[in-house]
């Protein structure tokens, strides 16, 4: 093992340690640092960690230093410690310093237990991240409690132009980790170093605004500010929270950790998780980073249960709710009863859901909004080894190559987007096939831009390495199939394959073109997919899942539950039939489906946590919880079981999904429903293993009804529309279309001719 | 004098000094009066680059004599036409008036040429730079040659280190050194760049060669990249020097028609492919790491070094950067042998070095000088001295992170070593002469607040530090310094050198650490006395009118722009201080003889001044 001397102590260390400080860390000897990150590679601006090393000229940065065996290191010399407080001083006269020099800090901060509001940040009495400071840290280690050098403020207003976050660059202190998370981790690169000498800031590329500029609002450079110039807007002065608590996100398929801060029993403030956990790893996207606090502290949640009398929605209590309710599913025959599920409910709530559909009332009427795409991707990758090809986005390490089908999703899934433009940090090329926007095109070594029904060819001729591709140049087509045709690749599989001509067959050849040790990352765009398709809550999959048509599975089913189990109604039928009228009772769990078609049904039952247009219709209305207000279990896209905790109470007298299901099968007089804990239903849920069967899928190839319904990017949550309820993301998501400019032919010459000619033209106006 | 008038070639300056003396029309000019009277079969006008005197531009050698035009008009074509090319009779006019008042018709006898030693320079105004015939002709592309058929490439490094060739663009390194790690680097894909990011103000060699003798640095691009195993090499140009980018760009189509780049070169297995990449004007991007940054299209920031370039530089690549004089001394070497190189120049750095001489000089251009040779042969014998007759005070070295030196420095020799010791730098070879009216602490402030504007930001020391110390400058220079502004200067010149990333920050605080160490008592004055020495500094000087010699005429109060100066026709003018704004426009309207206007030092009257001359 090799060994080095830090401060004269003797020190081994394993090669895979890079830097001097590295090693010293891990030694346990501290070395201030401003500009470093454990996510970005060495910087070497901020000059904190210089060291002195022997044979070595001059001082040298510990974090861009490889360290070498004998090498001789010395971190805290007289002449270090004098250099470092001098560069440390030349720091801070940017940076608002009035605490620092202030006769009564200690105090101060002793008295006021909180920071200030202010318009403008003058110290850190009035910094929102004053308890989070890296700088002050480094300033109370090195001993700065005066300035030798007179203050140089930087008088540059406050940016409150773009939506969810405030940026007040006078606290800037330039160790560009904003810049960096953004271009090197998260592959956007909307912001960058701008001017030079003093004049340096971090700004967008000619000084646009974020919205232009192609940022997707993913809070990364706000995670990574070591000042508090970045800070998201709503929840910059909240304070201390009284706890923080990481659960899953569950407003897309990749189920992010999240780090809830509560206080006074309110969702404050939302963070990304632990660095270590996966699958995010510390990696938000607007949704997760922005939304969450007002999503949940909505002011118009549903908060009691009411039954519709005389044509007013009245507030009862839950027993006559959940007893009514019971009432409506009872009486009226099973054939003509259709139950709605929820991508957002928990796998155990989805769970309780269709077993109650399937067990108490007797009907496999069960679907949710957007089940399609999950099930063919459960359908067709039932065997064993194709099934084991969905993986974690950790496997994009041990691939060749990427290829993206069907899906931008550098919109809908920025943390896909960051694992993958990671990868191509790393030398993979990634390959799209299907309109996207244009950060994933930038991105993309080769970009097909066609529409969806031509998928299935050019895979197909890909996946046989033919050359000749129909409607693609040869030059092309030759650079595909250089990126394509070695090793194994990943697959990005997006909705809008389920508008191919044939998904079954399109989805068959991806893996093929995947190669013998290829992956597949299927990218669900609504939530809690894959688990709600595992509880089995389709008209054509049992729990497990398990697929119906397979005689085995079944019959293992109806011998549990002692009913006789056929098909059901998909969501798309069920709509058809109530069209006709031949719809009595629909329970309905989530409000984003639309109420259209459904409007002649007669008893409809609510549950929800969101009013909706369906509350007009519905006889019995039940308030339910929102997802950070229950335990539960999410599947994510990579097929990870990810947990749901409870981190507030619900409002009002709202319950959780799964206690609903309980009390009404109660209600019911239904056997198998005596859990008392969410922990139960999971164990009995898991314990069913995927029964798939081989040549036996439940094959729906009847084409019309693979139409999915939500091909745009426009998050929705049990009735609540996300961007209609946000101001600020509707502000972003309405700023989307316009930063996908045409491609333009000038080249720079004859823009710079324009330019001037539109300046001629200027001049002899006036 | 009658000449030889049966082939008369005419090499026209299109350098960029001379350029923009309007030398282009001259050229236009002289070809069309040429065609009009059909001397087209004997006469021919060639474009050259820079011939080195651009204090004389716009100017014309006549070959082969050897005669030299020098501020030819576009008047004189005709006379030139007429006189020279029919009659056979020179123009005496336009030869150079040497020093003691002599027509000079030939250049070889100019003190300005005659004292130099002229290698790396050598073709540089006697080829057409569009050319490669008039280059191969004098010898051009037979290092190359030689480097590929009969050396290995290991040779070409041996041959380059026994050379003793170091780094021109400034710091000196071994080139041959540089070479052989990045040789030795154990990669399949190396990069050579040329560093052609030439942006010290004042500073022209770079673009001077480029523009004169393109091929040279092409010849020595390509033995660079052999030498270490490369097979594509960059040039960086910074766009506002258009000339050299279209120059090169015109040798680089050239050389690859005519097979000395591209594929199988001399028939040999090695390829070369070189690019051109444009900068957009930083002046960080000069230091090596910022420059690679460049290329790959990212903000040009210098990073970290350890790992150097020879280890991974270029997209991760093993990379030699190296400056044009560099590459042009390579071709001169592998062409003439290293024992020839090491000849010239000093024990321990061998070759020639180049300076744009400029400033309050007589003879303006580019000086090209054996390593080793002191001061006062560049200043005074090659530069002719100081102008109007002043004094010499102090020169520059360096570009804005040299150091400036004074009048005991003058007999040291120039190279890396001695320049360094003294706390100045060899830099890229820009070299500013000043006079007795210099203001150190004004020179001082002057180059560090380019420095201070060209900080890449990225490190804290050079980015703030500078502009404390600029802030410094400027609170001495408009007579607000206190005592401990001296130490307090010294201080933060110790942290951005010690403390900052790259060169630029290191090499910053040079300017103000020379001048403190070797014009203390100039600060000292501004500090103390509140007076510039110099009378440079506007806060400390103010102007009177000396009612003895002011003869009424007027001529101040005409120019005055602020109304300042009182006084009726016939009557002594005088200044009304409170409203004078110190532009020195009555200082140069009063008649010379009269000499009524008086630049003083502020606190003093003029009654004490008077004394003080007496």
């Amino acid at each position: 093992m090799p060994i080095a001397f830090i401060n004269g102590q003797k020190i081994q260390y394993s090669e895979k340690d890079r830097t001097i400080l590295d090693v010293s860390r891990l030694a346990g000897i501290y070395i201030p640092t401003l500009c470093d990150h454990n996510e970005l590679e060495a910087f070497g601006g901020c000059r904190m960690c210089l060291v002195e090393v022997e044979g070595m000229r001059g001082y040298v940065p510990a974090c861009a230093t490889v360290i070498k065996d004998g090498m001789v290191i010395k971190t805290e010399t007289e002449k270090l410690a004098t250099l470092k407080k001098r560069i440390l001083q030349l720091l801070m006269i940017e940076h608002p310093t009035a605490c620092l020099v202030c006769d009564i800090h200690d105090e101060c901060f002793r008295f006021r237990p909180q920071m200030q509001k202010s318009g403008k940040i003058t110290g850190c009495y009035t910094c929102p991240k004053r308890d989070k400071c890296e700088l002050s840290k480094v300033v109370t280690y090195l001993g700065i409690t005066d300035l030798d050098y007179e203050p140089e403020y930087k008088k540059i207003s406050v940016e409150r132009d773009d939506p969810f976050f405030d940026r007040d660059y006078n606290l800037c202190i330039l160790c560009a980790r904003c810049v960096r998370v953004c271009e090197d981790v998260r592959g956007t690169g909307a912001i960058t170093l701008a001017k030079r000498g003093h004049e340096t800031r971090v700004d967008t590329a000619f000084g646009v605004s974020h919205l232009e500029s192609g940022c997707w609002f993913c809070g990364a450079c706000i995670d990574v500010c070591s000042t508090g110039a970045l800070c998201p807007r709503k929840t910059k002065w909240t304070g201390v929270p009284d706890s923080s608590i990481e659960t899953t996100c569950v407003l897309c398929g990749i189920g992010c950790q999240v780090e809830l801060d509560v206080k006074f029993k309110k969702i404050m403030g939302s963070f990304p998780g632990n660095t270590a956990n996966p699958p995010n790893y510390h990696h938000l996207c607007v949704l997760g980073r922005f939304c969450i606090p007002s999503l949940i502290n909505a002011s118009d949640r549903l908060k009691y249960p009411t039954i519709r009398k005389l044509g007013v929605n009245v507030p009862v209590p839950w027993q006559e709710a959940i007893n009514e309710a019971a009432c409506l599913l009872k009486e009226t025959p099973a054939s003509k009863v259709a139950f709605i599920g929820s991508p957002h409910l928990s796998s155990e709530s989805a769970y309780l859901f269709q077993k109650l559909a399937r067990t108490a009332i007797g009907t496999s009427n069960v679907d949710f909004r957007g089940s399609d795409f999950p099930a063919l991707i459960y359908q067709e990758l039932s065997d064993e080894t194709d099934f084991t090809r969905i993986q974690t986005l950790d496997h994009l390490g041990s691939v060749d190559w990427v290829i993206s089908v069907g899906g931008d999703f550098v919109k809908t899934h920025q943390v896909v987007a960051k694992a993958v433009s990671m990868a191509i940090r790393r030398g993979l090329q990634l390959v799209t096939i299907g309109r996207a926007g244009l950060n994933q095109r930038r991105l993309s070594s080769v970009y097909i831009d066609v529409e969806p029904n031509e998928f299935l060819p050019i895979i197909s001729k890909l996946a046989d390495k033919d050359a000749k591709i129909p409607g693609i140049s040869a030059d092309t087509t030759a650079k595909l199939l250089s990126v394509v045709s070695q090793g194994n690749g990943a697959i990005l599989v997006g909705n809008r394959i389920m508008e191919s001509s044939d998904p079954y067959k399109c989805l068959r050849e991806l893996v093929r073109l995947a190669g013998e040790h290829g992956v597949i990352f299927p990218l669900y765009n609504l939530g809690n997919e894959a688990g709600a398709v595992r509880a089995g809550l389709r008209p054509d999959f049992l729990p497990g899942p398990s697929s119906i048509t397979v005689e085995e599975a079944r019959l293992k089913f109806e011998k549990e539950w002692g009913k006789h189990i056929i098909s059901g109604l998909t969501l798309k039928e069920m709509r058809d039939k109530a069209i006709n009228g031949e719809l009595d009772v629909l329970y309905v769990t989530d409000g984003s489906v639309p109420v259209k078609g459904f409007e002649r049904v007669s008893k409809i039952i609510y549950q929800s946590p969101y009013p909706s247009p369906w509350l007009n219709l519905a006889s019995v209305i039940l308030p339910s919880a929102c997802f950070v207000e229950e335990d539960g279990t999410f599947v994510n896209q990579e097929l990870r079981i990810l947990k749901l905790k409870q981190v507030v109470p619900p409002p009002g007298l709202a319950k959780q999904d799964w206690a609903i299901f309980i009390e009404l099968a109660h209600s019911l007089r239904a056997d198998g429903f005596a859990h008392k804990s969410v922990d139960k239903v999971w164990k009995e849920l898991a314990c069913y293993a995927r029964i798939m069967g081989v040549g036996g899928q439940a094959r729906r190839v009847s084409g019309s009804h693979l139409a999915i319904e939500e091909n745009e990017w426009y998050p929705r949550y049990r009735g609540a529309t996300l961007a209609e309820r946000i101001a600020d993301l509707a502000i972003f998501i309405r700023a989307l279309p316009k930063r996908e400019p045409s491609v333009s032919t000038e080249t720079l010459d004859d823009v710079v001719k324009r330019i001037k000619q539109h300046q001629a033209a200027l001049k002899e106006g006036t | 004098m009658t000449l030889n008038t049966d082939r008369i070639e005419l090499l026209v300056c299109l350098g960029t000094g001379c350029e923009s003396a309007k030398s282009s029309i001259i050229y236009q000019h002289l070809i069309e009066a040429i065609d009009k009277k059909k001397l087209g079969d004997r006469v021919e006008v060639k474009r050259i680059g820079c011939h080195g005197f651009c204090q004389q531009g716009p100017v014309i050698a006549v070959e082969p004599e050897g005669l030299f035009y020098c501020q030819v008009q576009e008047s004189d074509v005709n006379e030139i036409v007429e006189s020279h090319l029919i009659g056979g009779k020179p123009i005496e006019r336009l030869f150079y008036n040497g020093p003691s008042g002599e027509k000079i018709p030939h250049y070889k006898d100019i003190p300005f040429y005659s004292k130099q030693q002229r290698v790396v320079l050598k073709n540089s105004g006697h080829i057409d730079p569009a050319n490669i015939d008039d280059y191969i002709e004098v010898g051009g592309y037979r290092g190359l040659e030689r480097a590929l058929k009969n050396l290995a490439p290991e040779e070409v490094v041996e041959e380059i280190m026994k050379s003793g060739l170091r780094g021109r663009g400034g710091a000196g390194f071994p080139t041959g050194l540089k070479w052989k790690l990045c040789r030795n680097s154990p990669d399949n894909k190396k990069y050579a760049i040329c560093n052609a990011d030439e942006g010290d103000p004042g500073a022209f060699m770079d673009a001077a060669i480029l523009i004169a003798d393109p091929f040279a640095v092409l010849e020595g691009l390509s033995i660079a990249a052999y030498a270490i195993g490369a097979n594509e090499a960059y040039i960086y140009f910074r766009r506002e020097k258009p000339a050299a980018i279209a120059s090169i760009r015109r040798a680089l189509k050239v050389s690859y028609e005519r097979g000395f780049l591209g594929k199988n070169i001399f028939g040999t297995n090695f390829s070369l492919e070189i690019h051109t990449v444009e900068g957009a004007g930083a002046f960080v991007c000069g230091e090596e790491t910022a420059l690679m940054a460049s290329i790959e299209g990212r903000r040009g920031m210098p990073r970290p070094r350890p790992p150097f370039p020879a280890e991974s530089g270029l997209w991760g690549k093993p990379t030699v950067i190296n400056n044009v004089k560099s590459l042009a001394s390579v071709s001169i070497i592998l062409r003439e042998g290293w024992e020839w190189f090491k000849a010239i120049g000093t024990e321990g750095t061998s070759g020639t070095a180049i300076f744009s001489l400029t400033g309050k000089i007589v003879n303006t251009g580019l000086v090209e000088i054996p390593m080793g040779s002191t001061l006062r042969h560049i200043i005074f014998d090659i530069g002719g001295g100081v102008k109007n007759g002043k004094t010499f005070k102090a020169v520059q070295t360096g570009g804005p992170a040299g150091g400036c030196l004074p009048i005991e420095k003058l007999d040291m020799p120039v190279d890396f070593d001695s320049l360094r010791a003294v706390g100045a730098i060899m830099g890229s070879g820009g070299m500013i002469v000043m006079d007795e009216t210099t203001c150190m602490v004004d020179v001082a402030h002057y180059f560090l607040s380019f420095t201070q504007a060209e900080s890449c930001g990225k490190c804290t020391p050079c980015r703030v530090g500078t502009l404390q110390m600029l802030n410094i400058l400027d609170k001495i220079r408009s007579g607000r310094g206190e005592g401990g502004d001296i130490e307090r200067l010294y201080e933060l010149c110790d942290t951005v050198t010690g403390g900052s990333l790259c060169g630029l920050g290191q090499n910053a605080p040079n300017p103000v650490l020379t001048t403190l160490q070797y014009f203390r008592d100039e600060y000292e004055a501004h500090i103390k006395d509140k007076s510039c020495p110099a009378m440079v500094c506007r806060e400390m000087v103010k102007f009177t009118i000396d009612p003895k010699k002011c003869i009424a005429c007027g001529a101040c109060k005409r120019i005055c722009p602020s109304g300042a100066v009182q006084g009726e026709p016939k009557q002594f003018h005088s200044i009304r201080q409170e409203l004078c704004i110190k532009c020195g426009a009555c200082y140069e309207a009063c008649p010379p003889k009269v000499g009524a206007v008086v630049k003083m030092p502020a606190h003093k009257s003029l009654v004490e001044v008077k004394e003080e001359a007496a």
